[in-house]
Protein backbone atom coordinates (compact mmCIF):
# COMPACT_ATOMS: atom_id res chain seq x y z
CA UNK A 1 0.00 0.00 0.00
CA UNK A 2 2.56 2.20 1.11
CA UNK A 3 4.97 1.44 -1.84
CA UNK A 4 2.27 1.82 -4.28
CA UNK A 5 1.36 5.30 -2.91
CA UNK A 6 4.95 6.39 -2.88
CA UNK A 7 4.97 5.18 -6.49
CA UNK A 8 1.92 7.11 -7.76
CA UNK A 9 3.49 9.91 -5.93
CA UNK A 10 6.41 9.60 -8.06
CA UNK A 11 4.61 8.69 -11.48
CA UNK A 12 2.88 11.84 -11.34
CA UNK A 13 5.60 14.30 -10.60
CA UNK A 14 7.40 12.30 -13.50
CA UNK A 15 4.07 13.11 -15.44
CA UNK A 16 3.84 16.14 -14.71
CA UNK A 17 7.95 16.96 -15.01
CA UNK A 18 7.20 15.53 -18.85
CA UNK A 19 4.43 17.71 -19.46
CA UNK A 20 6.79 21.20 -18.64
CA UNK A 21 9.48 19.96 -20.60
CA UNK A 22 7.13 19.53 -23.83
CA UNK A 23 4.79 22.38 -23.62
CA UNK A 24 2.87 24.73 -21.29
CA UNK A 25 -0.52 25.48 -21.74
CA UNK A 26 0.48 28.72 -23.58
CA UNK A 27 2.86 27.57 -26.26
CA UNK A 28 6.51 27.89 -24.19
CA UNK A 29 8.55 24.95 -24.94
CA UNK A 30 11.47 23.93 -23.04
CA UNK A 31 13.81 21.40 -24.61
CA UNK A 32 16.99 19.81 -24.50
CA UNK A 33 17.66 20.98 -20.64
CA UNK A 34 21.08 19.54 -18.55
CA UNK A 35 22.94 20.88 -15.95
CA UNK A 36 26.63 20.57 -15.29
CA UNK A 37 28.23 18.15 -12.60
CA UNK A 38 29.97 20.10 -10.01
CA UNK A 39 32.56 19.40 -7.41
CA UNK A 40 31.46 17.55 -3.83
CA UNK A 41 31.73 21.21 -1.92
CA UNK A 42 31.09 23.31 -4.84
CA UNK A 43 29.05 26.75 -4.09
CA UNK A 44 27.33 26.74 -7.77
CA UNK A 45 26.32 25.38 -10.96
CA UNK A 46 24.81 26.01 -14.01
CA UNK A 47 21.67 24.84 -15.92
CA UNK A 48 21.23 25.13 -19.60
CA UNK A 49 18.27 24.49 -22.01
CA UNK A 50 16.61 26.30 -25.02
CA UNK A 51 13.27 28.10 -24.88
CA UNK A 52 10.69 28.39 -27.88
CA UNK A 53 7.32 30.13 -28.24
CA UNK A 54 5.18 28.78 -30.78
CA UNK A 55 3.27 32.20 -31.16
CA UNK A 56 3.81 35.93 -29.53
CA UNK A 57 6.28 36.20 -26.71
CA UNK A 58 6.77 35.08 -23.44
CA UNK A 59 9.93 36.33 -20.78
CA UNK A 60 11.07 34.18 -18.21
CA UNK A 61 11.30 35.85 -15.02
CA UNK A 62 12.95 33.72 -12.30
CA UNK A 63 13.80 30.10 -11.74
CA UNK A 64 13.24 28.15 -8.39
CA UNK A 65 14.84 24.46 -7.50
CA UNK A 66 15.03 22.69 -4.28
CA UNK A 67 18.89 21.95 -4.63
CA UNK A 68 19.77 25.59 -4.33
CA UNK A 69 19.11 28.28 -2.21
CA UNK A 70 19.02 30.81 -4.94
CA UNK A 71 18.32 30.37 -8.89
CA UNK A 72 19.86 33.65 -10.78
CA UNK A 73 19.07 34.33 -14.48
CA UNK A 74 23.14 34.72 -16.04
CA UNK A 75 24.58 35.89 -19.22
CA UNK A 76 27.95 35.47 -19.78
CA UNK A 77 30.28 38.33 -22.03
CA UNK A 78 33.25 37.54 -23.36
CA UNK A 79 35.18 41.15 -23.72
CA UNK A 80 38.63 41.03 -25.45
CA UNK A 81 38.87 37.44 -24.21
CA UNK A 82 37.72 38.09 -20.64
CA UNK A 83 34.95 36.54 -19.09
CA UNK A 84 32.30 38.74 -17.21
CA UNK A 85 29.34 37.23 -15.52
CA UNK A 86 26.32 39.06 -14.73
CA UNK A 87 22.96 38.39 -13.57
CA UNK A 88 20.16 39.56 -16.18
CA UNK A 89 16.72 40.38 -15.01
CA UNK A 90 14.42 38.63 -17.63
CA UNK A 91 14.83 35.90 -20.42
CA UNK A 92 12.74 36.81 -23.32
CA UNK A 93 10.92 34.21 -25.96
CA UNK A 94 9.90 34.69 -29.34
CA UNK A 95 8.35 32.94 -31.39
CA UNK A 96 10.43 32.31 -34.36
CA UNK A 97 13.66 32.53 -32.76
CA UNK A 98 14.62 29.61 -29.93
CA UNK A 99 16.52 31.26 -27.04
CA UNK A 100 19.82 29.10 -26.19
CA UNK A 101 20.45 29.19 -22.87
CA UNK A 102 24.01 27.73 -23.35
CA UNK A 103 27.49 27.60 -21.95
CA UNK A 104 29.68 31.18 -22.63
CA UNK A 105 26.83 32.79 -22.43
CA UNK A 106 22.97 33.01 -21.10
CA UNK A 107 22.40 30.26 -17.93
CA UNK A 108 20.49 29.36 -15.14
CA UNK A 109 22.71 29.79 -12.12
CA UNK A 110 22.30 27.52 -9.20
CA UNK A 111 23.73 29.22 -6.19
CA UNK A 112 24.42 28.07 -2.76
CA UNK A 113 23.90 24.46 -3.80
CA UNK A 114 21.96 22.28 -1.10
CA UNK A 115 23.96 19.13 -2.51
CA UNK A 116 26.68 18.13 -4.96
CA UNK A 117 25.16 17.74 -8.87
CA UNK A 118 26.34 14.00 -9.58
CA UNK A 119 25.81 13.25 -13.07
CA UNK A 120 23.25 10.91 -14.04
CA UNK A 121 21.24 12.54 -11.59
CA UNK A 122 17.89 14.52 -12.02
CA UNK A 123 17.17 17.93 -10.48
CA UNK A 124 13.87 20.03 -10.10
CA UNK A 125 13.52 23.57 -11.97
CA UNK A 126 10.73 25.51 -11.89
CA UNK A 127 10.65 28.06 -14.91
CA UNK A 128 7.97 31.11 -14.17
CA UNK A 129 7.47 32.98 -17.34
CA UNK A 130 5.01 36.21 -17.31
CA UNK A 131 2.04 34.95 -19.39
CA UNK A 132 2.99 30.76 -19.22
CA UNK A 133 3.31 30.76 -15.66
CA UNK A 134 5.18 28.03 -14.16
CA UNK A 135 6.45 24.95 -16.08
CA UNK A 136 8.42 22.92 -14.14
CA UNK A 137 11.02 20.92 -16.23
CA UNK A 138 13.72 17.58 -14.77
CA UNK A 139 16.97 18.77 -15.68
CA UNK A 140 19.22 15.80 -16.51
CA UNK A 141 23.13 16.15 -15.01
CA UNK A 142 25.72 15.47 -17.50
CA UNK A 143 29.40 16.05 -17.48
CA UNK A 144 31.28 18.84 -15.57
CA UNK A 145 32.33 20.47 -18.43
CA UNK A 146 29.40 19.34 -21.27
CA UNK A 147 28.29 21.29 -23.85
CA UNK A 148 25.52 20.74 -25.77
CA UNK A 149 24.86 17.82 -27.97
CA UNK A 150 27.97 17.11 -26.52
CA UNK A 151 27.19 13.92 -25.18
CA UNK A 152 29.31 12.08 -26.90
CA UNK A 153 32.58 14.19 -25.56
CA UNK A 154 31.38 14.04 -21.76
CA UNK A 155 33.43 10.23 -22.14
CA UNK A 156 36.47 12.58 -22.63
CA UNK A 157 38.35 13.49 -19.09
CA UNK A 158 36.42 11.43 -16.96
CA UNK A 159 36.31 7.47 -15.96
CA UNK A 160 39.60 8.99 -14.98
CA UNK A 161 38.82 8.84 -11.66
CA UNK A 162 42.34 7.11 -10.93
CA UNK B 1 39.02 65.48 -1.54
CA UNK B 2 37.61 63.64 -4.25
CA UNK B 3 40.14 64.81 -6.79
CA UNK B 4 43.36 62.25 -5.99
CA UNK B 5 40.54 59.31 -5.96
CA UNK B 6 39.47 59.74 -9.15
CA UNK B 7 43.06 60.07 -10.28
CA UNK B 8 43.98 56.34 -9.06
CA UNK B 9 40.56 54.97 -10.51
CA UNK B 10 41.66 56.58 -14.04
CA UNK B 11 45.06 55.16 -13.22
CA UNK B 12 43.48 51.84 -12.57
CA UNK B 13 41.86 52.07 -15.86
CA UNK B 14 44.56 52.63 -18.33
CA UNK B 15 46.66 50.14 -16.10
CA UNK B 16 43.96 47.45 -16.64
CA UNK B 17 43.29 48.28 -20.31
CA UNK B 18 46.90 48.11 -21.23
CA UNK B 19 46.96 44.90 -19.37
CA UNK B 20 43.51 43.73 -21.82
CA UNK B 21 45.56 44.87 -24.66
CA UNK B 22 48.78 43.28 -23.81
CA UNK B 23 46.44 40.16 -23.74
CA UNK B 24 44.89 41.05 -26.76
CA UNK B 25 48.74 41.33 -28.57
CA UNK B 26 49.75 37.93 -27.03
CA UNK B 27 46.62 36.66 -28.47
CA UNK B 28 47.96 37.34 -31.61
CA UNK B 29 51.42 37.07 -31.20
CA UNK B 30 52.39 33.19 -32.68
CA UNK B 31 56.30 32.13 -32.27
CA UNK B 32 56.61 32.44 -36.08
CA UNK B 33 60.89 33.33 -34.73
CA UNK B 34 60.96 30.39 -32.46
CA UNK B 35 64.66 31.05 -32.31
CA UNK B 36 65.64 29.60 -29.09
CA UNK B 37 66.73 32.14 -26.21
CA UNK B 38 66.18 35.13 -28.66
CA UNK B 39 64.64 37.03 -25.68
CA UNK B 40 63.15 39.57 -27.91
CA UNK B 41 60.92 36.86 -30.37
CA UNK B 42 59.37 35.43 -27.55
CA UNK B 43 56.14 37.15 -25.31
CA UNK B 44 57.27 37.79 -22.01
CA UNK B 45 54.83 35.37 -20.30
CA UNK B 46 55.30 33.06 -17.37
CA UNK B 47 58.10 33.77 -14.34
CA UNK B 48 58.27 32.88 -10.96
CA UNK B 49 55.36 32.19 -8.58
CA UNK B 50 54.25 30.30 -5.33
CA UNK B 51 51.37 28.35 -4.75
CA UNK B 52 49.69 25.57 -3.12
CA UNK B 53 48.17 22.77 -5.36
CA UNK B 54 45.49 20.50 -4.09
CA UNK B 55 46.84 18.01 -2.48
CA UNK B 56 48.60 20.99 -0.12
CA UNK B 57 52.10 20.74 -1.88
CA UNK B 58 53.95 23.74 -2.87
CA UNK B 59 54.38 24.65 -6.47
CA UNK B 60 56.54 27.17 -8.43
CA UNK B 61 57.49 27.66 -11.45
CA UNK B 62 59.94 24.37 -11.41
CA UNK B 63 56.46 22.50 -12.19
CA UNK B 64 56.61 23.76 -15.69
CA UNK B 65 60.11 22.03 -16.31
CA UNK B 66 60.41 19.06 -17.91
CA UNK B 67 56.96 18.63 -19.60
CA UNK B 68 54.35 20.40 -22.02
CA UNK B 69 51.86 22.26 -19.57
CA UNK B 70 48.67 23.98 -20.27
CA UNK B 71 48.02 26.54 -17.58
CA UNK B 72 44.64 28.27 -17.22
CA UNK B 73 43.54 31.04 -14.70
CA UNK B 74 40.11 30.88 -13.68
CA UNK B 75 37.46 29.64 -10.53
CA UNK B 76 35.49 26.85 -9.31
CA UNK B 77 32.82 29.44 -8.89
CA UNK B 78 32.45 30.03 -12.59
CA UNK B 79 29.82 27.11 -13.70
CA UNK B 80 30.39 28.02 -17.72
CA UNK B 81 33.68 29.88 -19.10
CA UNK B 82 36.08 27.97 -16.97
CA UNK B 83 34.33 23.81 -17.03
CA UNK B 84 34.28 23.93 -20.82
CA UNK B 85 38.54 25.49 -20.83
CA UNK B 86 39.05 22.62 -18.60
CA UNK B 87 36.92 20.22 -20.19
CA UNK B 88 38.92 21.15 -23.12
CA UNK B 89 42.22 21.09 -21.51
CA UNK B 90 41.60 17.52 -20.16
CA UNK B 91 40.16 16.21 -23.76
CA UNK B 92 43.35 17.87 -25.34
CA UNK B 93 45.97 15.87 -22.82
CA UNK B 94 43.56 12.83 -23.50
CA UNK B 95 44.68 13.38 -27.19
CA UNK B 96 48.11 13.62 -26.47
CA UNK B 97 48.25 10.98 -24.04
CA UNK B 98 50.36 8.68 -26.14
CA UNK B 99 52.73 11.20 -27.51
CA UNK B 100 53.26 13.22 -23.86
CA UNK B 101 51.99 10.94 -21.27
CA UNK B 102 53.64 13.66 -18.72
CA UNK B 103 51.71 16.49 -20.24
CA UNK B 104 49.70 18.40 -17.49
CA UNK B 105 47.38 21.16 -16.75
CA UNK B 106 47.76 23.36 -13.96
CA UNK B 107 44.36 25.51 -13.09
CA UNK B 108 45.50 28.44 -11.33
CA UNK B 109 42.30 30.17 -8.96
CA UNK B 110 41.78 33.98 -9.44
CA UNK B 111 39.39 33.75 -6.20
CA UNK B 112 41.68 32.16 -3.36
CA UNK B 113 38.93 33.55 -1.41
CA UNK B 114 36.41 30.78 -2.01
CA UNK B 115 38.86 28.62 -3.81
CA UNK B 116 40.11 26.36 -1.00
CA UNK B 117 42.41 23.34 -1.42
CA UNK B 118 39.50 20.85 -0.65
CA UNK B 119 37.50 23.34 -2.89
CA UNK B 120 39.83 22.80 -5.62
CA UNK B 121 40.91 18.92 -5.07
CA UNK B 122 37.02 17.98 -5.58
CA UNK B 123 36.56 19.90 -9.23
CA UNK B 124 39.79 19.51 -11.38
CA UNK B 125 39.25 15.47 -10.49
CA UNK B 126 36.04 16.62 -12.40
CA UNK B 127 38.23 17.17 -15.38
CA UNK B 128 41.04 14.99 -15.94
CA UNK B 129 44.13 13.73 -13.36
CA UNK B 130 46.46 15.55 -14.92
CA UNK B 131 44.93 18.81 -14.13
CA UNK B 132 46.56 20.07 -11.06
CA UNK B 133 44.40 22.84 -9.00
CA UNK B 134 46.80 26.08 -7.64
CA UNK B 135 45.46 28.53 -5.21
CA UNK B 136 47.62 30.72 -2.46
CA UNK B 137 47.18 33.74 -0.74
CA UNK B 138 45.60 36.72 -2.52
CA UNK B 139 49.19 38.27 -2.89
CA UNK B 140 50.26 34.65 -4.40
CA UNK B 141 47.89 34.73 -6.97
CA UNK B 142 48.07 38.29 -7.53
CA UNK B 143 51.77 37.65 -8.28
CA UNK B 144 50.78 34.71 -10.49
CA UNK B 145 48.62 36.54 -12.47
CA UNK B 146 51.17 39.26 -13.31
CA UNK B 147 53.65 37.37 -14.31
CA UNK B 148 51.03 35.06 -16.80
CA UNK B 149 49.79 39.08 -17.45
CA UNK B 150 46.57 37.19 -16.22
CA UNK B 151 43.67 39.67 -15.66
CA UNK B 152 41.10 39.64 -13.09
CA UNK B 153 38.79 41.68 -10.90
CA UNK B 154 36.16 40.73 -8.28
CA UNK B 155 32.71 41.72 -8.94
CA UNK B 156 31.04 42.72 -5.93
CA UNK B 157 27.64 40.93 -5.65
CA UNK B 158 25.81 44.48 -6.12
CA UNK B 159 27.68 45.44 -9.07
CA UNK B 160 26.83 42.27 -10.92
CA UNK B 161 23.38 42.03 -10.17
CA UNK B 162 23.95 38.82 -8.53
CA UNK B 163 23.66 36.91 -4.67
CA UNK B 164 27.17 36.78 -4.17
CA UNK B 165 30.67 38.35 -5.60
CA UNK B 166 31.41 37.09 -9.20
CA UNK B 167 35.04 37.43 -10.89
CA UNK B 168 36.25 38.62 -14.24
CA UNK B 169 38.92 36.91 -15.89
CA UNK B 170 40.90 36.34 -19.10
CA UNK B 171 39.91 33.16 -20.23
CA UNK B 172 43.23 32.21 -22.00
CA UNK B 173 44.97 28.52 -22.12
CA UNK B 174 48.73 29.09 -22.18
CA UNK B 175 51.14 26.22 -23.54
CA UNK B 176 54.23 25.96 -22.07
CA UNK B 177 57.00 23.94 -23.81
CA UNK B 178 59.04 21.15 -21.61
CA UNK B 179 61.96 23.83 -20.82
CA UNK B 180 59.11 26.15 -18.89
CA UNK B 181 58.97 28.66 -21.84
CA UNK B 182 56.27 30.39 -23.00
CA UNK B 183 54.82 28.92 -26.36
CA UNK B 184 51.49 30.64 -27.31
CA UNK B 185 47.90 31.35 -25.86
CA UNK B 186 44.72 29.53 -26.90
CA UNK B 187 41.26 31.79 -26.73
CA UNK B 188 38.33 30.47 -24.87
CA UNK B 189 36.72 28.09 -27.92
CA UNK B 190 40.04 27.02 -29.17
CA UNK B 191 39.69 22.86 -29.92
CA UNK B 192 41.20 20.06 -28.35
CA UNK B 193 42.46 18.95 -31.89
CA UNK B 194 44.29 22.41 -32.41
CA UNK B 195 45.89 22.81 -28.82
CA UNK B 196 46.79 18.51 -29.35
CA UNK B 197 48.86 19.53 -32.60
CA UNK B 198 50.80 22.58 -30.74
CA UNK B 199 52.00 20.19 -27.69
CA UNK B 200 53.31 17.64 -30.07
CA UNK B 201 54.92 19.68 -31.99
CA UNK B 202 56.82 20.40 -28.74
CA UNK B 203 57.17 16.48 -28.50
CU1 LIG C 1 26.61 32.62 -13.67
Amino acid sequence: MKFFAKHLAFASLASLMMMGMAHAADGVSVSEPFARATAPSAKAGAAFLTLSIASGEDKLLSVASPVAEKVELHNHIMEDGIARMRAVDAIPVVAGTPTALKPGGLHIMLIGLKQQLKEGDTVPLTLRFEKAGDVVVAVPVKGAGVRPGGDDHSGHGHGHSH
Amino acid sequence: MKRPFLLGIAALAAALALLAGTVLLTEQMRPGSSTADGGSGRADIGGPFTLTDHTGAPVTEAALQGQVSLVYFGYSFCPDICPTDLQVIGETLDLVQDDLPEAQGLFITVDPERDTQAQLAGYVSLFHPHIRGLTGTPEQVAAAAKVYRAYYKKVSAEEAGSSDYLMDHSAFIYLFDRQGQFVRVFGHGAEAAAIAEAMRALK
